[in-house]
This record gives C-alpha cells, sequence and structure tokens, in this order.
C-alpha cells in the first residue's frame, strides 16, 4: 500500500516538475519575444526619424537659414517668420511637400480708386518678375502681396544662394512695382492735364 | 531638360531665340533654359482669349487664378484684335542632380495645365453670375 501511494507521490511531483519546466520555457520564449519586438520597435522608432533627420523640408530650411546667418521664429500655427536684410518673410511648410511657400506681407495699400490702375501695373510686373503679385480688395483699400513657391529639396544645389535669391526678388519686386505704380500714377495725371488743356485750346 | 523633355517623348526643338518649343498634352509651350541659370521659365502662351470690353472680369480671375495655382497667369491687351489674349508663365529651379527631373518637369507642366483650367472655370463662373 505505502508503496502504490509512494510510486503516485513520485509520478504527481514528477509531473508537476515537467509542469514547472514547460511553464519556465515558456515564459523564457515569451521574455524573448518581448526583447524581440522591443528591438524591432527600436528599428522602426529609427526608421521613422530617419526620413525628418535629413529630408523634412522644414529641417533643409533650417539649416540654410542657419548658414545664411537668418533670424527666425516660428508664429501659433507653425509658420516661420524670416528677417532677411530688415525685410519679414512668411514661409509656409508641408512635411510632405518639398515646396516652400513664401509670402511677403503688404507691400502697398492703395485706395479703392486706384483698383483698375493697380490691376494694370500688377499684370505689367507679374510678367517681368519672378515671384507673384497679387491684391486683396477690401471694404477701405487695395492691398498688394509679394508671393512664390521654391522646391528645397536636398538635391537643389547651392540652397543659400538660391534662397537668398528669392529673398532678393522679392525686395527687387517690391521695388519694380513700386516705381511702376508711380510711372502708371504720372502718366495718369499728364493724360489728365493733356485733356484738360486740349478742351481749353478747344 | 533636353534630354529630359525627350525623355518624356515631348519632342523638343530649339528656335532662332535658343528657346525650347515643344508640346506637351493639349498644350504649345516655350522654355527659356541654359546650363548656366538655376532658373527655368517656361510659357503657356494664348490658351485663353477674351474680348477687350471684358478686362474688369480678367483682371479680377486672373488675380483668383494667381492666388490658387503655383503658376503664374498674365494677359496682354490686344488692340488690332480687341481681344484680350491670356498666357500662363511658371519658374522654377532645374538641376540635372533633381531626383526623377521627369517627374519633375512633367509637375511643373501639369501646373501650367491647372492654371489654365482653373482660370477658364473661374471665367465662366464669373460670367454666370453676372447674368
Amino acid at each position: 500500500m505505502m508503496k502504490i501511494i509512494l510510486v503516485i507521490l513520485v509520478v504527481l511531483v514528477s509531473g508537476l516538475l515537467v509542469l514547472l519546466l514547460i511553464e519556465a520555457r515558456r515564459i523564457k520564449k515569451s521574455t524573448k519575444l518581448t526583447d524581440e519586438s522591443l528591438k524591432t520597435l527600436d528599428l522602426k522608432t529609427e526608421k521613422q526619424e530617419s526620413p525628418s533627420k535629413c529630408g523634412c523640408v522644414s529641417e533643409i530650411l533650417l539649416s540654410v537659414l542657419d548658414q545664411m546667418g537668418c533670424q527666425y521664429r516660428r508664429d501659433e500655427e507653425g509658420r516661420f517668420i524670416i528677417k532677411y536684410q530688415g525685410e519679414y518673410f512668411k514661409v509656409c511648410t508641408e512635411n510632405k511637400c518639398l515646396f516652400l511657400d513664401i509670402w511677403q506681407a503688404s507691400c502697398y495699400t492703395g485706395s479703392l480708386d486706384e483698383s483698375d490702375m493697380l490691376a494694370d501695373v500688377i499684370n505689367t510686373v507679374n510678367v517681368n518678375v519672378y515671384p507673384k503679385v497679387l491684391s486683396v480688395i477690401t471694404d477701405e483699400n487695395v492691398q498688394l502681396y509679394i508671393k512664390t513657391n521654391v522646391l528645397l529639396s536636398a538635391e537643389v544645389p547651392n540652397k543659400e544662394l538660391f534662397l537668398s535669391g528669392v529673398f532678393k526678388s522679392f525686395i527687387t519686386t517690391t521695388r519694380y512695382l513700386l516705381n511702376t505704380i508711380e510711372e502708371k500714377r504720372l502718366s495718369l495725371e499728364l493724360n489728365k492735364v493733356g485733356n484738360t488743356s486740349n478742351y481749353h485750346l478747344n | 531638360m533636353l534630354e529630359t523633355l525627350r525623355s518624356m517623348c515631348c519632342k523638343p526643338t530649339v528656335d532662332e531665340d535658343k528657346d525650347i518649343c515643344f508640346d506637351y498634352q493639349d498644350g504649345h509651350f516655350v522654355m527659356n533654359a541654359s546650363d548656366t541659370a538655376l532658373l527655368t521659365t517656361v510659357w503657356f502662351y494664348l490658351f485663353f482669349s477674351v474680348p477687350t470690353e471684358e478686362l474688369g472680369i480678367v483682371q479680377r480671375v486672373v488675380n483668383e487664378a494667381n492666388s490658387a495655382c503655383s503658376t503664374k497667369v498674365v494677359y496682354n491687351v490686344d488692340m488690332k484684335r480687341k481681344c484680350i489674349d491670356l498666357h500662363i508663365k511658371n519658374e522654377f529651379i532645374f538641376s540635372s542632380a533633381i531626383f526623377k527631373p521627369e517627374v519633375y518637369v512633367s509637375t511643373m507642366l501639369d501646373e501650367c495645365l491647372k492654371a489654365g483650367n482653373y482660370f477658364v472655370k473661374c471665367y465662366d463662373r464669373v460670367k454666370r453670375e453676372m447674368i
């Protein structure tokens, strides 16, 4: 009887030992898996970070601005406000887009009576310059803005030279725009004077 | 640039002013590209014409199209024909180092076609609003 009980006990204990061994192996395997998945996660994290390290347009822009020695800050909507040669530029970037939208705040404000003349001037300027001039007509006045969009990818050669050229083109466009407005205004006034004198002569 | 245009099956030719002329989709384009300049200018001339009486509408729609599109819409008034001719100008950086240049150049040309379509749609809308 004692022998039978002893055999049963031995069987139970060995069964228990086998179960414990299986459980220990399972735990070991799951730990190994967790380690591996952590490694994979690490790799994923690295992979996700790598494009932003070298390809994101915002980061390319930041490095170019640093090389150009430009002052900049970001507004609440994430747009860059850049100061170049005393002028402020607003630059919008999108992560998946390689193009930058560059704006210059109102460079001229005219009266509503001038809107036809300004539309004519804008067309002349847009034919001859690189950035484009746009108008916004409000209830009180006409405001003129300058805008362009440029490619800024890693392959663009001489990025600092190119971007400073773009900013300079805004400055020359403003000058050209103001000169053209002045010329147009003068020619309109001369026409008026001419018409009046013709009227008097007649 | 010529190589890129050839790879796009555009059959470019060079005129006496050294401008590159070619057809792409529905349009005839004239391009000013040089080996020394970083910027390339492409013109899509005469994509639309309207009578001179509609100068006000044209000016309004040109501004709208220029705000919405990446290219520039410009016009000239032809007093002899009594019409306003509309053109599209696109200036972009081009270098042989650019990844997939044919995709990039075709995107730049597509932008011209898109701006043309946008202008015509806006013009029709404004005309309908006025009736």
